[in-house]
């Protein structure tokens, strides 16, 4: 080898070692790729000699899911309960809980990465293979979200200068429409049309903004109440806006009645089968008990004859104090008894759906009602911008939940749920209890607190109760799906991509079929225009696909459709850089230069437009990565891949070919080289 | 081979290609391309059923108060596009539809939040800022050495148009087949488009490239600056026509067999590599000779 030789190309001696390595390169990658006949050959071998070389493993290519089907879930968590430093912490507290729900499925590979980008903290689940998405994605969705939280000692309900303006800007312009509403409600005659068309009451608009009566006790139209009567307004739209708590009404005022109201006090005495009633007494008993207590009833006794014996649980404590009644808002007789009945005195026995009542007339009042109808118009208030949540998050959350299970209280029999925590669930919650001795913790099941227990006494063992108001079926579905995982927070899906599997193994199989006929005709082309070199070309490109299959092999490249699409696309520019360097070849001949000489100033000619050009395709392809959307990804990567290996082919493979090519004395022939020569 | 004189009528390449890139333009801004689901946010479902019309499909959401938009697409599968819906409207969507079709399968669902939408609109944004700026460079870096007699900067101009007609006549075509066959702009014709910014441009350079060395080498020569120019388009035409067409083989082998999925992306693909090719030829170069008379009648 001589020094001139290393200069301007491979000597023989580096040409043979070259072609022999390449071989050797092209066999293991395409057993690799193939393993199936290599570890037959192996077992064969073993067998005969005891001896043999390494079995390769007989794994699958990683298919994306557009391929082999599956779905592909976004979620987002929200993590505006959350302090800054801890997001990251309680976002993967999210993707262990979420990977455990999501092992249940039986899926085989089931994929749960975290993203944080941008200030937003997302989920990925991918669950290639599985068949029933839609219950997947419900499963993950119940996945309860369980936080201990504390109240908050500062609460900052002061709005801010800038949401004061905001308020203020909004109200002007509700008010300025809400007047030019009212300006024609008090000239024009259809007040049903004005609700018809401008009011957002859904309830009223179609029906003339009907409300009903309402009196000073109603908890929206009180204020409405008060202004009628201190301003002695008359029957007919009222002149002037009447601001609701967060609703703009303009009010058509259109009649006044006095209703007496009876303060009205019962015992009840109810029996087996009566509505409501969890006495096991007859019916006949109870009618002649209530008798019996009807005779000792008097005005002086009757509130403790109602503590002793009312059946009525939600006021028999009270002395059976019903307050005072409103016209037919009690069952009848019931109803009709009270308003009969004079002040002061007791009812005899009345029987009703609920059982036996005796009912006693205390007093009564008169009460204004007036009839209402409405055009109901937005009214921005502090609320509607300013979210008020007087709770603070702790760090004990569900993921720190290990097992739960159901209890009964002793006493009433009420079930209640049993949370242990793990280790570190069990010092955070000894830590908080302890330092919060006599205050409220709050236990917040999807945002809604479901106790709020008072903390006794300081507790170790990590052990917690809900005793929510809870059916016992209810309390064990949410220990089900307690012990199934608890979230930190709140997730929701922001994303969803699902493929059928039939339609993933179609795909596979056009693309493939699409990616086998590419390159036959490449190959075809090629030959017919290249001739010899052509032939050469087309070794350098079976190699070439060979080297990228190993390299998805080796790498764990997931292949995706457009991935597919990617590899297929370097084969074409593949085989661009072995025309780029036929195409010197060619100039090279031209210009006179014998075979050998030729080749290897061809190839080193062409190597900086090779180059040249591979590189805007690899930054183009790496801009393509960072924008990162799963279908782009799948393309740039195998795009990238390929446009490397395709510069070492062709500098490399193809050159050795042709090296060992023009050795051969008998193929010198320049029509083989040039093909269709045009001169 | 004789006389392929692209110069000689370089009026009528470069009033050819100004239409092309007008029509594209006129058309992108009369049709307005559909954005995909992936930009605007929303969902598409995938389903099978044995016989049915768009139409009919159609009426039946309609009628159960759901607004979509419904396409055909091969072998009795429809493609419908709806607003962001939830999972439980998805499954209420399937019941709808499963009223008339008990047989219907539902080959894919895609659903995107509008915030998932903006977010790839702002790092799409990004991305072809970025890469222009890159390939700027790369061009500024291309075109490094000094040259006479027509500066670097000037063929660094050409190759930026060379470029920009290149993507303008993709985006032209998808605006008219958005109209005619509902294919939309969504993430995979902006890959596609990204590509052929990369991939195109170096052949337009390698043209531009041959014509500096050309330039340089017959100085003293009584050719004339078109003559050395048409030399050099016929020079590398072997070269740009073969490349393209081994690129576009296996292209047009996935357009033809490769699925309903990938096929707009891969059309976009083709669209922009024939467009790139040609433009090295019929709009890079006459364009460099039109600016060369254009500026020594100035003088």
């Amino acid at each position: 080898m001589n020094k001139y030789a290393a200069k301007e190309g491979f000597s023989n001696r580096q040409t043979k070692i070259g072609a022999f390595a390449l071989l050797l390169a092209f066999l293991i990658g395409a057993a690799v790729v193939y393993p199936g006949p290599w570890n037959k050959a192996m077992q064969a071998m073993e067998g005969a000699t005891g001896f043999h070389l390494p079995y390769l493993p007989e794994s699958s290519y990683r298919l994306g899911l557009d391929l082999q089907g599956g779905a592909h879930l976004v979620y987002e968590a929200d993590m505006s309960a959350i302090p800054d430093g801890d997001r990251a912490d309680a976002l993967s507290g999210v993707r262990d809980v979420v990977e455990r729900r999501v092992n249940a499925f039986g899926v085989s590979e089931p994929l749960v990465q975290t993203n944080i980008a941008g200030g937003r903290y997302r989920v990925i689940v991918d669950l290639p293979g599985v068949t029933n998405v839609a219950e997947a994605v419900r499963e993950i969705g119940e996945t309860p979200v369980l936080t201990f939280r504390l109240p908050d000692e500062d609460i900052d309900v002061e709005p801010s200068a800038e949401q004061e303006a905001e308020i203020a800007a909004a109200q002007e312009i509700e008010r300025a429409s809400a007047l030019t509403v009212l300006d024609r409600a008090l000239v024009e005659d259809d007040f049903g049309a004005l609700a018809k068309d401008f009011s957002i009451d859904t309830a009223t608009k179609d029906n003339n903004g009907y409300i009903g009566f309402v009196s000073s006790e109603d908890e929206e139209y009180g204020g409405l109440v008060e202004r009628i009567e201190d301003d002695n307004l008359k029957i007919g739209v009222i002149d002037g806006l009447y601001e609701g708590t967060s609703r703009m009404h303009i009010v058509n005022y259109l009649s006044h009645k006095v209703e007496t109201e009876p303060k009205i006090s019962h015992v009840l005495i109810c029996y087996e089968g009566a509505a409501g009633c969890t006495q096991t007494r007859t019916k006949e008993e109870a009618e002649a008990l209530a008798k019996e207590l009807q005779g000792q009833a008097t005005k002086q006794n009757f509130s403790t004859l109602a503590v002793e014996n009312s059946d009525d649980s939600a006021n028999a404590e009270t002395g059976g104090d019903l307050g005072y009644l409103k016209p037919g808002e009690t069952v009848e007789p019931f109803n009709a008894t009270a308003f009969e009945l004079k002040n002061g005195t007791i009812s005899e026995v009345i029987e009703t759906d609920f059982g036996y009542h005796i009912v006693y007339r205390e007093t009564s009042r008169r009460v204004n009602y007036y009839e209402i109808a409405h055009v109901e118009m937005p009214w921005t208030t502090l609320s509607d911008i300013f979210i008020i949540d007087p709770w603070v998050n702790t760090e004990l959350s569900g993921k720190h939940v290990k097992h739960a299970s159901v209890g009964f209280d002793p006493n009433t029999g009420a079930p209640y749920v049993i949370l242990d925590f793990n280790e570190e669930g069990s010092d955070l919650f000894a830590q908080l209890t302890e330092a919060n001795v006599g205050k409220v913790i709050g236990i917040f099941l999807d945002g809604e607190a479901i106790t709020t227990p008072v903390v006794q006494q300081v507790i170790y063992g990590g052990q917690a109760t809900i005793s929510g108001d809870f059916s016992i079926d209810e309390a064990k579905l949410l220990a089900q799906r307690l012990n199934a995982g608890a979230l930190p927070v709140p997730i929701e899906i922001v994303s969803q991509q699902t493929i059928g599997p039939a339609l993933g193994q179609a795909s596979l199989d056009k693309s493939v079929n699409a990616g086998l006929i590419g390159f036959a005709l490449i190959a075809l082309f090629m030959v017919a225009y290249y001739r010899l070199p052509g032939f050469m070309a087309v070794i350098t490109l079976t190699f070439y696909a060979v080297a990228n299959l190993v390299l998805y092999k080796i790498f764990g490249v997931t292949i995706t459709l457009s991935g597919i699409a990617g590899f297929v696309l370097s084969l074409g520019i593949a085989v661009d850089a072995n025309v780029l360097i036929f195409e010197r070849l060619k100039e090279e001949l031209r210009g006179g230069r014998d075979l050998p000489t030729a080749v290897d100033e061809a190839f080193r000619r062409a190597w900086p437009s090779i180059r040249d050009g591979n590189l805007t395709t690899l930054i183009a392809t790496a801009v393509l990565y960072w924008i990162g959307a799963c279908f782009i990804r799948g393309f740039a990567l195998t795009l990238t891949i390929g446009v490397l290996m395709s510069m070492f082919s062709a500098m490399v493979v193809t050159y050795v070919l042709m090296k060992l090519l023009v050795r051969i004395k008998a193929i010198r022939k320049p029509a083989l080289f040039l093909g269709l020569d045009r001169k | 081979m004789k006389s392929f004189n692209v110069i000689g009528y370089t009026k009528f390449w470069l009033s050819f290609s100004l239409v092309l890139i007008i029509a594209s333009i006129v058309a992108m801004a009369v049709l307005k391309p559909n954005f995909g689901i992936d930009f605007t946010g929303g969902s598409l479902l995938e389903i099978t059923v044995d016989s049915t019309s768009n139409q009919a499909l159609r009426e039946e959401l309609a009628a159960a108060g759901k607004e979509a938009v419904v396409q055909s697409s091969e072998d009795n599968s429809y493609f419908v596009r709806l607003g962001p819906i939830t999972e439980d409207e998805h499954q209420e969507i399937l019941n709808i539809l499963r009223v008339s079709h008990p047989e219907l399968t539902e080959s894919r669902f895609d659903s995107v939040g509008p915030v998932i939408g903006d977010e790839l609109k702002q790092d799409t944004a990004i991305a072809v800022v970025v890469l222009l700026g890159l390939i700027a460079l790369y061009i500024a870096w291309a075109f490094r050495k000094v040259s006479e007699p027509v500066p670097s900067w000037k063929y660094g101009v050409i190759t930026l148009f060379a470029a920009f007609h290149d993507v303008a006549i993709p985006i032209g075509v998808f605006a008219v087949l958005g109209r005619v066959l509902g294919y939309q702009i969504d993430i995979a014709f902006v890959a596609a488009m990204l590509t052929i910014l990369g991939y195109s441009i170096n052949d337009t350079i390698v043209v531009l490239d041959r014509t500096r060395e050309n330039l340089a080498r017959y100085r003293h020569s009584t050719k004339s600056f078109g003559e050395i120019v048409n030399q050099s388009i016929v020079e590398t035409l072997g070269r740009s026509l073969n490349t393209t067409l081994t690129t576009l083989l296996p292209l047009v082998a996935i357009l033809a067999i490769g699925g309903a999925t990938t096929r707009p992306f891969v059309l976009a693909l083709i669209i922009g590599i024939i467009s790139g090719a040609y433009s090295s030829i019929f709009f890079a170069s006459p364009l460099l000779v039109a600016w060369d008379r254009w500026s020594r009648r100035g003088k």
